[in-house]
This record gives structure tokens, sequence and C-alpha cells, in this order.
């Protein structure tokens, strides 16, 4: 396998060498992730790291293949976003049918504890509000005009070409999931009701992350160095960023800063009216934090089904099944507690 | 008769042998496996703790589906009932409260007495499912 695989990046590097290390990296639930180190032949004491991503054996709902994943990165590169680059993909490479991505290696940590807590990254966590914000804005500053055929059809879009509003398009993948579920959850029921009950108003469309949040950026003691994993990319509205990066369950233990477990969220959000020339809408993010709860706590429960039918021998599912409670309870929580 | 150990102190016993022996002697060399290998202790603590609990937990639940279904005889029958029956009548009963909530919630007062029920039964689940989650905090 390391022999293919030196080939192919010898192509992509346009230099001969050896790979040397293939590690896996923790944390990937939803992707097969490596670190690869090669070697060029010409310099042998250097060293070129890369991160190879490759599709997992299951899919989850609404999630991108790699080469979709790599046409979003492409966009978002150009629009300014710091985000590692693409060198390539290449198919069948780890396993038949699937296709890897290779990307530059970015230094730093991605694990969401040391982010909220390491005392190595107090300054880091001082700059990040502000240097996420401005990623934001980059990100939200993308365009189905400018980019027709950026993603699937069906993100936000019917098959006529017809827009379809990002907030009735995401209910009724909810609905879905929920109707799929063997068990009732009543409290998930009654948090989609309010939700359908409190739809926001339709605004501007735009290219949305999917899954913004503390675990899915770099940071280094000197601050942000990337934003990554675009699976969940779609077309849809700003605040359900804003809003998904201040799920309690993202802000690993730190419950007093909403913003990712390290920042309040008046500061994030004046940056990201300051960079991106849009107001938050408060209301808008309110709603979009309970669907962030009740679309995880579904996840949670898909996850555990994934496990229970056979599809999966992964442990962490069960005990990530096991949580939804957490998300629903959350859910219900909010919506009494009301916008601030 | 003998009792002890009993699937409480069971599951304790597993919990501390994969923290306490195969995690650290995994460490090393993958930290993947030892990973999981936490994740599975605390599985095995969790779930033992919620043996304690189950019972008192599904009577509680009952308890509170009866005041909403007061016509719903099983809701009260079942909470003396073995396990096996408690669970299936939580089941039609959680069911039939999904199944008015997605009918339309068009009076408050019940919407608000539902959301009272839903929330009180989740605090109960977290207790044991994560004894570290503060149901009670002010979370901005």
């Amino acid at each position: 396998m390391h022999e293919e695989l030196s080939v192919w990046l010898e192509g992509l590097l346009g230099e001969a060498g050896q790979v040397r290390s293939f590690e896996p990296l923790a944390g990937g639930a939803c992707q097969d992730n490596h670190r690869v180190e090669f070697v060029p032949a010409a310099r042998p004491d250097e060293k070129i790291r890369l991160a190879l991503r490759s599709d997992a054996t299951s899919k989850l709902p609404g999630s991108l293949d790699r080469a979709a994943e790599a046409s979003v990165i492409s966009a978002a590169r150009a629009a300014g976003v710091e985000t590692p680059r693409v060198r390539g993909l290449a198919k069948d490479l780890l396993r038949e049918g699937a296709v890897s991505c290779a990307l530059d290696w970015v230094e730093g940590t991605a694990i969401g504890r040391q982010i909220v807590g390491s005392p190595g990254l107090a300054a880091a966590r001082e700059k990040l509000p502000g240097e996420l914000a401005v990623q934001l804005a980059r990100i939200h500053s993308i365009r189905r005009d400018a980019h027709p055929s950026l993603l699937p059809a069906r993100l936000g879009w019917s098959d006529r070409g017809e827009h379809v509003d990002p907030v009735l398009n995401t209910l009724g993948a909810l609905r879905k999931t929920l109707d799929e579920m063997p068990e009732a959850h009543p409290a998930l029921e009654w948090a989609f009701a309010w939700l359908v009950a409190h739809t926001p108003p339709p605004r501007e469309v735009v290219l949305v992350h999917g899954d913004f949040r503390t675990g899915n950026f770099m940071v280094t003691p000197e601050g942000l160095r990337g934003i990554l994993d675009w699976e969940f990319a779609h077309w849809g509205y700003p605040e359900e960023d804003l809003a998904w990066i201040c799920l309690r369950d993202w802000r690993f233990g730190v419950l007093d800063k909403p913003v990712g477990g390290f920042a309040e969220r008046r500061p994030f959000y004046e940056a990201y009216e300051a960079a991106s020339g849009r107001a938050v809408d408060l209301q808008a993010a309110h709603f979009w934090e309970i669907w962030g709860n009740v679309h995880w706590a579904a996840g949670c429960i898909y996850q555990g089904e994934r496990y229970r039918s056979g599809e999966s021998s992964d442990l962490e599912l069960i005990a990530v099944a096991r949580r939804a409670a957490e998300m629903e309870y959350e859910a219900l929580r909010l919506i009494e507690k009301g916008a601030r | 008769m003998q009792n002890h150990p009993d699937l409480a102190e069971v599951l304790t016993a597993v919990g501390r042998f994969l923290e306490r022996e195969v995690r650290p002697a995994l460490k090393e060399k993958d930290s993947g496996l030892a990973f999981r290998a936490l994740i599975a202790s605390h599985l095995c603590q969790l779930s033992s703790a919620e043996l304690g609990f189950e019972e008192a937990q599904d009577r509680a639940e009952l308890e509170g589906l009866s005041l909403l279904y007061p016509s719903a005889e099983e809701a009260r029958s079942a909470q003396d009932a073995p396990r096996s029956r408690r669970k299936a009548v939580l089941g039609a009963l959680n069911q039939r409260l999904a199944e008015e909530i997605r009918g339309g919630l068009s009076d408050p007062q019940r919407s608000e007495q539902l959301a009272r029920h839903l929330q009180q039964t989740l605090r109960t689940r977290l207790m044991t499912i994560n004894p570290r989650f503060d149901s009670a905090a002010d979370v901005p």
C-alpha cells in the first residue's frame, strides 16, 4: 500500500521519493484521516507532511464525498479562507471505491479540551473570536450565483433548479431523520414543533460550513491556523454557522464561554458583523442553536443505530448515542429561556 | 444463595480493570485503542450506576405519564411490574405522547404540561447517563 501511495504522491508533488510513515489520526468518526510523511529522494533529511482524508465505509446523511468537498475547499481558498490546500484526489487508493484527498499539513491542535483549556493556548483563545469571525465572514461571502455547480442540487435547490428555503430544507431533513428512528422521542418532537412554529424569515443564502465548531479548526499558541472538515458544507443562512459553534456540547465543559468554550457571544458577533457587513439576527441565531441541539441529538441516536444494525463496530457510537438526552434537554432549556 | 458479587459489582470491576490495567498497557502502543478502552470503562461504570437507579426512574417516568394520561391504567399498574412490562408500557406511552405532540399543540396549557414532564424525565435520565451534566446551571 505504501508503494502505491508513494507513486501517487511522486506524481502530485512532482518529485521522486518514498512514504515513510502513514498514521491514522484520532477523532475521525466520519472520515478516515491519516498523516503521511513523504521523504523526497533528492533531500533525504527532509520530510513533506500531508493529511490524507478518505471516504469512510459508511456515509452520514447530508455529507459530501471527497470530490465535492475538494471543490468547496477550492472555492473557500479563493474567497481568502485559511484552510489546507487540496493537493490531489485518488480513487481506490485505500479501499475499493473510496476516494482519498491529499491536503497540505497544518500544524497545531484541533482537540477540543486542549483548545478550551490548555494554558499554552491562553493567548490564542484571546484572538480566536476575532480570527474565526473573519474566516466565517469570508466563507459566507461565497454565493451560489458565482458558484452555480459547487454543490449537489439537493442541498438547498430542487432538481429543477428552484430555490428551496434553507430552513424548510433543513427541517424537512430533520423530520425524515425523526421518522426513521426506531423509538419515539417525545422531547425531540416537542422541540421540532417549536422549530416549525418559529422559523426565521428568509434572508440571503450563502455557503455555510455546516460543522463550524471547536474541534474543526487548528490552533497553535499563535492563534488560528486553518478551518477543517468541509463535508457538511451547504447553501444556507449565516446564523446556522454562528449558532452551531455555541452549542453546549462544543464548549467542552467551559459552559460560561458560549462561543466554542473560549469566548462570549457579543465580541464574536460584533467581529463577524464588522467583517461581513451583515447584522446578526439574534432571534435567528437562537432558532439555529435549538435546531443544532435537536439535529445533534438525532445524530447521536443515528450513530447508535449504525452500531445496533451491525453497520459499524465502533464502540464510540454506543457512547455517543447514550448522550442524546443532553442535547434534548438543552433544546428544551433554550426554548424556555428564550433568545437573548 | 450467593448474591455477591452482583451485576453492578461485576460491571464496576470490569470498568476498573479496563481503566487501570488495559488502558495503561495500550497507551504507548495504540492510543486509539487506549481511548476506546477508556470509553468502555466509562460505559461499564455508568451502566453499573444505572442498574441501581433504573427501577426508580422507570416508576417516576410512568407516574409522570399517568398524570398526562389519567385514563391509561397501565401507567400505574406497570410501576410495580417486572422490567420487561415497564419498558413495554413506557415505549407505548412515549409513542402516544410523541403522536399527541405531532398532532399539534394548540392548547398552551397542555403544551406547558408536556414540556414540564419531558424536562423532568430528561433531568432524571441525565443523572445516570452523565452525572457531570449540570441541568440546574444557568448556561449563557
